[in-house]
């Protein structure tokens, strides 16, 4: 009986203190513009304020193709189902005008809304968490004074009762989302503080390119953890490895490699394709060379994450071909359908068609993106509002899963690539989560 | 090794150098688009015995066609009709295309009833009556009048003289080229025209079967289709029209773009935009009617091309966005079967009762998707227009249609409009309506002075197509006790301008004494033409598949089944052509599990008469894979055309019409998103290549019937292939496909 | 941007962007509108050419890759016609509408120079261009009949 009732007080004690806590941590979080009067006016110059948002790329989720700037309603899968990005241009129905700087800051900063209710981690608040002062104020401004507002209401999302209830996400963010701004480390560059301030804050490079544990959570959030940004599956892509492994990493990339993919979306070693094709198109193109140079500092400071096999170009493919020789699974169908633009060696074309041999995409473990890109080709890369026309094209309808599991496996395991071979059944997974992607121009525009 | 530097305007002077006029045909021998004007054609000391024959001081002969060349051998043909009767220098015949403006000058004198009328520029049907008697006529009067010209000089008499490769020969010994005589002979008037020969006194039509007079030229690239003109001044455009057909064009920030390499304009297209003229076109002018659009105008191609994708653009939809999906418009069409349609093609014989009495119905329902005819050459033209004037080169697949959209386009007088066919890169129909001409001569106003090649890209081509519709087709037969058909009832549905060819005008309609046909058509907003064998290769698929069904119903071998049915009609052919295709494609002979024959056979163009059009029997041999992976193993055909006159070019026809049809019924169908066409290019609309290619495509001549006529030979094999491909796969599989293209169809088996 | 080519054994200059297809550098910029424009995605095969002897679509082949390559067209896979497959192309009526077969004979005549005496698998592989028309057979006919006559 005693016993009875000592698990009942700490049932009761329990609830008490979890409710309690819960309430506390549902309370609208401080902000450090609390007392900062109503903003009637921009601050900042609209380039210096557009640049943040470039930075942080806001339009890749709060824009749909053809549709107003920021009002909204790409659809997000997530495991708990569909959900869509939100309304963010200044109107004040549906939008975002009603906020103050610091309901702003909140949303940004700390994943809470203006009402109170807890966004979902999609948001990347846990990167944006880090970004100064200075720099919420400037994406404020932009939001505010430089985007028209939009009267669109909201998409409810898709998800069901009970797991739609958004209090229990304050346990996540007390758990997971960090709440202080980026802090120098003294003992590295200026330039290297800088790139780690972009990658870990506005870029939320992390949000792709690192790893998910059981709550969604990213397993690191900075360079403390040996997983940061060591490659992550998402919406059927392999985000790849960004830490200084030889083969599958940026360990054979110059620091100018980096700023040259990121500037122009190709060099010797890749080109950004799937989901890092709109994080090109809409945001890095349009970030300073100073700051992708730093950018490329910090992410050449990596060390290689676990195994670190090392990549060199073996030319037995080119020789086996040059002697007619198809023995090699894959090789035959290689010839037909990929070599015309990849080229025999596995080499590609100058800068615009990528090279197979040694691209880190490629030799990856993970065969996901180019399962996805066999299957389902390449969207168009747009530099300066011009689109690429050096796509690559889809092969869902010519090539069966099999076939293409052949090149996938080829491509895997020739010019010296040495990554596991790629079966029907990876293929015809893929094929049944993906939608092809279309050579429709898609222009997301800012203004 | 020499340095040489070489610039896209030092090539053109250096071709006008060798060309010397406004003409880009310099480097084709063979047809050289028409001059302009067409007189300068005749060269110095050369005759023009009538609009349809020159011939030079040299011995060589112009022969002028109308009927434009798309691989089809048109001017080959028309060659031999010269050789035939005229007997020059095969290498000597020179092809030229016959001048529209000429024609309208001179009150159709290449298209008037005799010769073709509103057919007569149409790419094909060169063996047709009208185009063979005509070019035989005036090659036998221009032999006897060279011969009547020799004979007064020989003095000996004309009918002793012969001609024999182009020379004129006595049995005295006097010898002479036909060229020397061209100018006597012009004087000359003969007191009765000559009767062409006899069938029996053929010399070289049936018994020489010469390749394609272009052959040289396509061989070392010298040959000139519509995207390879190339004239003084010329710039590039780019073309993007409303992606939902019946789309308007909202907006478009040229701004964004003009400042980029090259770019000279950005221009809107939209119909109705044009000059009216009171011209009475071969068809209506609405078939080419052009769609809202905007181009973009620059020095090279790549250039405009670029630009044009860089530029912004807002499209109103319009109502055509209404249609979601592909499965919408599947349902849209099939759902249209269910209620009697708006209009009855065929009513025979007291279909209702039969059906109310029979003890045994068969019914089937069938469904073809919308494709495109995916020439190679892609759609392109080049038209320079100023107030005055109007220069255009194109490949057209009919030149007249082409000439007169033109001048309806620009409001320039008729006379004043100077058409220039090139050589076309495969039409299989889709040139044939001239909205593509008009869309050309539609940029190129906007930018007038000035030469503008207007090329469209192949995912422009795909997605703004005329395509082949989207049919439904459900039919319904009584069976007698003795399980043939005492009775048909056949309802076809689709979209505007959906055809009821080889339904509602072939052999089985014409043979059962109870028959009802009715059709209905559905409002979608996506516009249809011509394509090999218009209507026809939906209907034969849905005829030809369900005539197999009722053969399975009744429990009798298909090809025996066929045999007993056609046996009955008057056409001997039909018959013919089963019996051929069943010896030689060892119909009846045991096959593994996996593997089956089908059989089908059909009429294109016999207008429900007997010993009319082209009948074509076909057995496919198949392999399915447990899988469902389908293998096609062997294709023997039979046809029926009367009588040929050049064998091979009768063989290249049907391999190719083989190929077309197999294409069509395994890969071939155009998805709808949004009002859209989603294929745009070669990687989502598979073509079959050399490794798809059946081990055996057997051409047998066994069918023809000797009966006196020449038909087309290029679509029928279309109807057919697939109906036979898809009979076999029930045979090797069990599962029965009613829906085109085959390749979406689960054939796996166990 | 000048860029220095090397076509048919002649060295030519081309002032063209260096994103701008071979292709069209070939046919629009220098006026050799042998090589054709099919798709634009090297899949058909209409503008194969020979790079440094390998059968190559110059539709997706950027001019910046091609300076310092041997570029073949078929203005130059022979001075007069007098190839083999040319010969028997004319021979054996292979072409239709013959808009694709400068193409194929591109990638025939590689195919020959690579592989003297290929068989029907080999032809499958390396001449997979696109023919509407379907001349396949009459191809495969005279490519084979090719090797005879060049091996005697």
């Amino acid at each position: 009986m005693k016993i009875l009732r000592i698990i009942g007080i700490i049932i009761v004690v329990g609830i008490v203190l979890f409710v309690g806590l819960a309430f506390l941590l549902n309370q609208r979080p401080s902000s450090p513009f609390d007392e900062v009067a109503a903003i009637t006016a921009p601050q900042y110059p609209v380039e210096e304020a557009s640049y943040v948002a470039r930075l942080a790329d806001c339009v890749a989720c709060h824009s749909l193709p053809g549709e107003a700037p920021f009002s909204g309603g790409l659809p997000m899968g997530s495991p708990l189902g569909v959900m869509y990005a939100t309304n963010i241009t200044p109107d004040k129905a549906t939008g975002i005008g009603n906020y103050t700087l610091a309901d702003f800051d909140n949303a940004v900063r700390r994943g809470v809304a203006k009402d109170g209710h807890r966004l979902y981690p999609s948001m990347p608040y846990p990167s944006y968490s880090k970004m100064t002062d200075e720099d919420i104020k400037k994406l404020y401004d932009y939001f505010m004074f430089a985007v028209e507002p939009v009267a669109k209401p909201n998409q409810e999302t898709g998800i069901p009762f009970p797991l739609n209830m958004r209090w229990p996400l304050a346990f996540w963010n007390a758990a997971f989302a960090p709440t202080k701004v980026y802090e120098n480390k003294p003992e590295q560059s200026a330039e290297w503080n800088r790139g780690a301030y972009l990658v870990q804050g506005a870029g939320h490079c992390g949000s792709c390119h690192t790893e998910r544990g059981l709550a969604i959570q990213e397993v690191a959030l900075d360079d403390s953890g040996d997983a940061y940004l060591s490659g992550a599956l998402l919406d059927g892509w392999h985000a790849s490895n960004l830490r200084g492994n030889q083969a599958t990493g940026l360990g054979r990339w110059s620091e100018d490699d980096i700023v040259q993919l990121l500037k122009t979306g190709r060099n010797k070693h890749a080109t950004v394709f799937g989901t890092m094709l709109e994080a090109f198109n809409n945001s890095t193109q349009f970030m300073t060379d100073e700051d992708l140079k730093s950018i490329a500092v910090y992410l050449k400071s990596l060390p290689p994450h676990g195994a670190d096999p090392q990549w060199t170009y073996d030319d037995a493919t080119k020789v086996a071909f040059a002697g007619n020789d198809m023995t090699a699974p894959g090789a035959s169908l290689y010839i037909t359908q990929c070599s015309n633009c990849h080229g025999r060696d596995g080499l590609g074309r100058g800068a615009l068609q990528p090279p197979l041999a040694g691209n880190p995409t490629v030799i990856g473990h993970n065969a996901e993106s180019i399962i996805n890109i066999l299957l389902n080709g390449a969207g168009r890369m747009v530099v300066d509002g011009v689109p690429d026309s050096y796509r690559m094209t889809p092969f869902r309808v010519l090539l069966r899963d099999d076939q293409i599991a052949e090149i996938a496996t080829f491509i895997r395991s020739s010019w010296g690539n040495d990554a596991p071979a790629v079966t029907a059944a990876e293929v015809a997974k893929l094929r049944e989560d993906t939608d092809p992607t279309s050579d429709h121009v898609i222009i997301l525009n800012m203004r | 090794m020499n340095e040489i530097k070489t610039t896209r305007r030092n090539f053109i002077i250096s071709s006008l150098a060798l060309g010397g006029a406004l003409v880009i045909g310099t480097r084709a021998q063979a047809a050289i688009v028409d001059a302009e004007p067409w007189d300068l054609a005749n060269p110095a000391g050369s005759v023009e015995f009538t609009p349809w024959l020159t011939i030079n001081a040299d011995g060589s002969v112009i022969v002028r066609a109308t009927a434009v060349d798309i691989g089809n051998g048109t001017l080959t043909q028309i060659a031999a009709y010269i050789k035939e009767e005229l007997d020059p220098v095969w290498d000597q015949i020179k092809p030229q295309y016959a001048s529209t403006n000429r024609d309208y000058l001179e009150e159709n004198v290449y298209s008037n009833a005799n010769v073709g009328g509103a057919l007569a520029y149409f790419s094909g049907r060169s063996t047709g009556p009208a185009r063979m008697d005509t070019y035989m006529q005036v090659a036998a009067s221009a032999r006897e009048r060279l011969k009547a010209a020799a004979a007064a000089a020989w003095s000996v008499p004309a009918g002793e003289i012969t001609i024999t490769e182009g020379v004129l020969n006595h049995a005295s010994g006097k010898s002479s080229g036909i060229g020397e005589f061209v100018q006597a002979a012009a004087a000359i008037q003969l007191a009765e025209e000559p009767k062409p020969k006899d069938r029996s006194e053929w010399t070289f039509l049936g018994k020489k079967h010469p390749g394609k007079v272009q052959l040289p030229q396509i061989v070392n690239g010298s040959l000139i289709y519509g995207v390879d003109v190339i004239v003084p001044k010329m710039v590039y455009a780019a073309l993007r029209q409303s992606p939902v057909m019946g789309g308007t064009l909202k907006s478009f920030d040229a701004d964004a773009v003009k400042s980029m390499p090259g770019v000279l304009a950005v221009v809107a297209v939209k119909p109705g935009d044009n000059v009216p003229t009171d011209l009475k076109p071969p068809f209506p002018f609405g078939v080419s009617t052009a769609q809202h659009a905007v181009a973009v105008i620059a020095e090279h191609y790549w250039q405009a091309r670029t630009a044009l994708d860089a530029l912004p653009v807002e499209w109103d939809d319009g109502p055509g966005a209404q249609w979601k999906t592909t499965q919408q418009m599947n349902n849209a069409a099939i759902a249209a079967l269910d209620k009697p349609g708006e209009k009855v093609e065929v009513s025979t014989g007291d279909f209702d009762g039969v059906f109310k009495a029979a003890r045994k119905t068969v019914e089937g329902t069938y469904l073809t998707p919308y494709c495109e005819q995916a020439p190679m050459e892609p759609l392109n033209g080049t038209a320079m227009v100023t107030p005055e004037r109007v220069d255009f080169w194109h490949p057209s697949q009919h030149s007249q249609m082409a000439y007169m959209v033109a001048a309806d386009e620009t409001g320039v007088k008729p006379e004043n409009v100077f058409f220039h066919q090139t050589f076309v890169g495969g039409g299989f129909g889709r040139r044939v309506f001239s909205d593509d001409a008009r869309m050309v001569v539609a940029v190129a106003k906007h930018f007038p002075g000035r030469p503008v090649h207007v090329i469209w890209s192949r995912e422009e081509a795909t997605r703004q197509g005329r395509y082949r519709p989207l049919m439904a087709g459900r039919l319904w037969a009584a069976l007698g006790d003795d399980g043939y058909p005492t009775a048909l009832q056949g309802r076809v549905s689709g979209g505007p301008g959906f055809f009821v060819s080889g339904i509602n005008d072939t052999a089985i309609t014409a043979l059962l004494p109870n028959v009802q046909i009715e059709s209905q058509t559905v409002p979608f907003h996506i516009l249809t033409g011509p394509y090999r064998g218009p209507g026809y290769n939906s209907n034969a698929f849905f005829i030809e598949t369900f005539l197999d069904e009722c053969a399975v119903a009744a429990g009798v071998d298909p090809m025996e089944y066929r045999l007993q049915i056609f046996g009955k009609w008057a056409d001997i052919g039909w018959a013919k052509c089963l019996n051929e295709v069943k010896a030689k494609s060892r119909w009846g002979e045991a096959l593994p599990k996996g593997q089956g024959r089908g059989v089908a056979i059909a009429n294109w163009g016999m207008g429900g008469k007997a010993d009319a059009g082209t009948t074509v029997a076909t057995v496919a041999k198949v392999e399915v894979s447990k899988e469902g992976v389908l293998k096609i193993l062997q294709i023997d055909l039979a046809f029926d055309t009367g009588r040929i006159v050049n064998e091979d070019a009768v063989r290249t026809e049907l391999e190719g019409g083989t190929m077309f049809g197999l294409n069509m019924a395994v890969n071939e169908g155009l998805n709808i998103k949004d009002g859209q066409i989603v294929e745009g290019n070669f990687d989502e609309y598979p073509m079959l290549r050399m490794a798809d290619m059946p081990a055996q495509i057997n051409v047998h001549f066994g069918g023809l019937s000797d009966n006196p006529r020449f038909n087309e030979i290029g679509e029928p094999p279309a109807g057919v292939i697939g109906p036979a491909v898809g009979n076999a796969i029930f045979q090797a599989t069990g599962t029965r496909i009613r829906q085109m293209p085959f390749r979406t169809q689960d054939m796996s088996w166990s | 941007m000048a860029v220095n080519l090397m076509i048919n054994g002649k060295a030519t200059e081309v002032d063209a962007d260096p994103q701008t297809p071979l292709l069209w550098v070939l046919r629009d910029h220098l006026g050799m509108t042998g090589t054709k424009f099919g798709c634009g995605i090297a899949q058909c095969g209409a503008c194969t050419v020979h790079i440094d002897g390998v059968a190559t679509r110059s539709c997706q082949f950027p001019l910046e890759a091609a300076e310092g390559v041997k570029i073949t067209t078929i203005e130059g896979l022979s001075a007069d016609s007098s190839h083999p497959l040319q010969k028997l192309w004319v021979e054996f009526n292979v072409p239709q509408c013959g808009y694709c077969q400068t193409g194929m004979l591109m990638a025939a005549a590689a195919l020959l120079d690579e592989i003297p005496n290929p068989t029907d698998a080999d032809i499958d592989q390396y001449v997979s261009n696109i023919c509407r028309c379907g001349t396949y057979t009459r191809v495969r006919a005279a490519i084979h009949k090719a090797a005879d006559m060049m091996k005697a």
